[in-house]
């Protein structure tokens, strides 16, 4: 089959505030070819996505649309061209239904007022052949994560794309929902659409990419057939150097009974007890909406807690609000980093310092020597790369926010730890980092308990598992020989 | 920034007039905007807490007539009269602060409703009249001097030392940062974000107590419409001092600054004889240009960090 190029990037080149975010770029998209876009965060792929997409104009070079030659190019025109990029944060309109989204920039060709019957008829049709089981009328707001993600595709879709452009898409996905994102990516494929995929995760990239180009620095590294590419030679060429993506072994000293939760009920929990010893790395698996992250914010009092306990030390201590967790010592790294993790906006010894600011105040002022003190310590002990203590946490890469978000707990000398999706939207150096700190702290004593939707890294990392389903428990695999990705899937989905 | 409009417009103030640049009339234009200046830096530390307080000014008015009808009415002390007009508006404020974290709703309607029904209680008082009587030991506060500084000027330091202390030196002005940034990632992270948010609204209420004092010392009377309007004029002056609306930013230091740029416009246009008028267009045109500015240069900021 003769292949022809539908999109060509032609020496792009893109300069913020001085740097080089992408450094003449030369690059072909295929008809009909799964492409993968990967590097390290701040490597410039989503830059360089946003240009295609007209979102940003190139300092110089140009693109190439079926042989026709653009200096720029607008949003608009983009889309005229078929050119759709699906954004790692969502671009719907949340009040309005899934049928509205959808076909949102045809409802002002329909006159004043909506054809509400045409646009559902519609759009059931193509969720249909899609396989997507959403319904049209559903407000898009009442919808996980996940299902917005499937409505952004099918939105792409209904507009005639011939190329979409996904950034993250699985992110928040589980694996049975990728599943689905995997099957509707063939189908456009067959169709002669043109997918350009920009992910973190290697075993998706190996599993779905025709091609993979890897971009480091604002530069592009490498264009090569997935086949002809091994994971160790994609991983040198992303950072680099060599560095494998390997879990550190465990070093097994694991203690007595920190922590036990006993029949936490509420409205997305049902009756689920566990327990988490001093050492233990305890992973908490299940599928997109099995109450994982619910069960962790009961446990925390970020969620009301309609039934059950919490003892620590085999006493029993009064949760009700975050603040109870805290002063009995657990500390929660949540799922969304810069929504609940981080004070972006404030400085990094303020990130750092928050949980004891009034264990370090002498007449409610604020002892600053104690607490710069107290930053540079843990700024040296978990490597957190910064110019100052001053430094906005904003400007920071993803994954020294993430080393923040867990600074103020060992600052407050936690000894239970919930990390909910440590690593998300972190680049792989940085992921290392964090999986040999989590290491770091279950050898010196710290009860730790890890919610993952990656797979490799729950099986890497846990020293035991708990598996939920639908909110209730579904079973437990206890010694690492089990852990298999089969056996947590077939518990997970709830067939057992 | 500010600093830099301030003194430029310091500068064609000095060489446009005479009469402006002259001591006396610099403790003038600080006279003239403690009351405002002091509610400032109440509102500051709402807004910074991330909310608002749209009552300060009817609050302001109760008080006023609060402290007129104690003396005049119940031949209270002066002192006490003052003490439970404080303690009145600080109450104001908690109850503000109470229901905003009790139900949710958002301080922009929870002090609307507040400044409505404080409206009506100062009106209900006074049936519409000041109340006139005060005696001259009280008017010391509003109109005297300590050597060459209005006593207004001393209170304006004083609440803004105050106010600069709790936010930059204190915990409970780190919490009041924090809350403001992110309520949740605050939570999160084992704070009672509650109390911290009912404690900006009391500390609001308790400056405008203090404002309010002032203010009927001043006037020399209790008016129900004395504070009428102030809020919008207090919001000005701490938002040209670079706090911003959405919580989290800005300095006390900084919104003395913008207090400054309000009283140096009135003052100075005043001199030049423009009139009420011509004040509120450039001061609303002051507003745009500043704010303008700020936010313009955030979106440059953030389009260079999406790099």
């Amino acid at each position: 089959m003769k292949k022809t190029t539908v999109l060509s990037a032609v020496g792009l080149t893109k300069i913020y505030g001085g740097i080089l975010a992408v450094d003449q770029v030369s690059l072909d998209f295929e008809k009909g070819e799964v492409h993968a876009l990967m590097g390290e965060n701040g490597a410039g792929k989503s830059t360089l996505v946003k240009m295609f997409a007209g979102a940003v104009h190139p300092e110089s070079g140009t693109f190439v649309i079926d042989g026709k030659e653009y200096s720029s190019i607008t949003p608009k025109e983009a889309k005229e061209q078929g050119i759709q990029l699906i954004y790692q944060e969502l671009n719907l309109i949340l009040p309005l239904s899934v049928a509205e989204n959808i076909y949102l920039e045809d409802l002002q060709r329909q006159g004043l007022l909506v054809q509400y019957r045409e646009i559902y008829e519609k759009t059931e049709a193509l969720l249909k052949k899609l396989g997507i089981e959403i319904r049209p009328d559903a407000i898009v707001e009442t919808l996980t994560v996940a299902q917005k993600q499937l409505v952004e595709i099918a939105k792409a879709i209904a507009q005639d794309s011939r190329v979409i452009i996904m950034d993250e898409p699985t992110a928040a996905l589980s694996v049975g929902e990728i599943e689905i994102l995997f099957r509707l990516i063939r189908n456009l494929k067959e169709n002669g659409v043109t997918i350009v995929y920009i992910s973190h995760r290697m075993n998706e990239v190996f599993e779905i990419t025709d091609r993979v180009s890897v971009m480091r620095d604002g530069c592009l590294i490498v264009t090569k057939e997935t086949a002809d590419l091994t994971r160790d030679e994609l991983i040198r060429h992303m950072v680099g150097r060599t560095l494998s993506e390997t879990f550190p072994e465990s070093s097994g000293k694991i203690g007595e009974i920190v922590l036990q939760a006993e029949h936490i009920t509420n409205s997305r929990v049902h009756d689920v007890s566990f327990s988490v010893r001093k050492g233990e790395i305890l992973g908490i698996a299940g599928l997109m909406g099995s109450s994982r992250t619910e069960l962790m914010r009961a446990v925390f009092g970020a969620d009301r807690k309609n039934g059950g306990r919490v003892l620590i030390h085999g006493r029993e201590v009064r949760i009700a609000s975050p603040k109870d967790a805290v002063a009995a010592g657990i500390g929660l790294v949540p799922e969304d980093r810069k929504l609940q993790g981080v004070l972006v906006d404030l400085s990094v010894r303020d990130n750092v310092v928050l949980p004891i600011l009034k264990k370090i105040s002498k007449l409610t002022v604020v002892n600053k020597k104690e607490e710069a003190q107290i930053t540079e310590k843990y700024r040296d002990m978990i490597r957190i790369k910064i110019a100052s203590q001053e430094q906005s946490v904003r400007d920071l890469s993803g994954g020294n926010q993430q080393k923040v978000a867990l600074g103020k707990w060992l600052a407050n000398g936690s000894r239970i730890l919930i990390l909910d999706e440590p690593t998300r939207g972190i680049d792989i150096g940085a992921k290392q980092e964090i999986y040999q700190l989590i290491h770091r702290l279950a050898e010196e004593g710290m009860a730790t308990i890890l919610i993952t939707s990656d797979m490799e890294e729950m099986l890497g990392l846990a020293d035991r598992m708990i598996i939920l389903h639908e909110g209730c428990f579904a079973g437990e695999l206890t010694s690492r020989e089990d852990f298999t990705q089969e056996k947590v899937l077939d518990i997970a989905s709830g067939r057992k | 920034m500010v600093i830099l409009l301030l003194v430029i417009m310091v500068i064609i103030f000095s060489i446009t007039t005479t009469g402006f640049a002259t001591m006396k009339n610099m403790f003038n234009i600080l006279r003239q905007c403690s009351i405002m200046g002091i509610v400032a830096a109440g509102m500051a530390v709402v807004i910074i807490s991330g909310g608002i307080d749209l009552s300060v000014g009817t609050n302001l008015s109760l008080c006023t007539v609060l402290c007129a009808w104690l003396i005049t009415k119940q031949s209270a002390p002066p002192v006490v009269a003052c003490v439970i007009g404080i303690l009145v508006t600080t109450g104001v404020g908690c109850l503000n602060g109470l229901f905003i974290t009790a139900t949710n709703m958002p301080p922009f309607i929870a002090t609307l409703a507040m400044m409505k029904v404080l409206e009506g209680v100062s009106f209900t008082i006074t049936g519409g009249m000041p109340i006139y009587g005060l005696p001259d030991g009280m008017k010391f506060i509003g109109q005297g001097y300590l050597g060459p500084i209005p006593i207004p000027v001393l209170f304006l330091a004083a609440v803004f030392a105050l106010a600069h202390f709790v936010m930059a030196k204190t915990y409970l002005g780190r919490y009041i940062y924090a809350v403001g940034s992110s309520e949740e990632v605050a939570r999160l992270s084992g704070l009672g974000t509650r109390r911290i948010k009912i404690l900006a609204y009391v500390i609001s209420g308790f400056f405008v107590g203090l404002a309010g004092v002032i203010c009927t010392a001043r006037i020399g009377a209790g008016q129900a419409n004395a504070g009428t309007g102030m809020e919008m004029d207090v919001i000005t002056a701490v938002v040209v001092g670079g706090v911003a609306m959405e919580g989290g930013k800005g300095k006390v230091t900084q919104v003395i600054i913008g207090t400054l740029v309000m009283g140096v416009i009135s003052n100075g246009l005043g001199i030049m004889g423009v009139n009420t008028y011509g004040q509120m267009i450039c001061k609303g045109v002051i507003l745009l240009v500043v704010v303008g500015i700020n936010c313009f240069r955030m979106l440059y900021a953030n389009e260079a960090r999406e790099a």
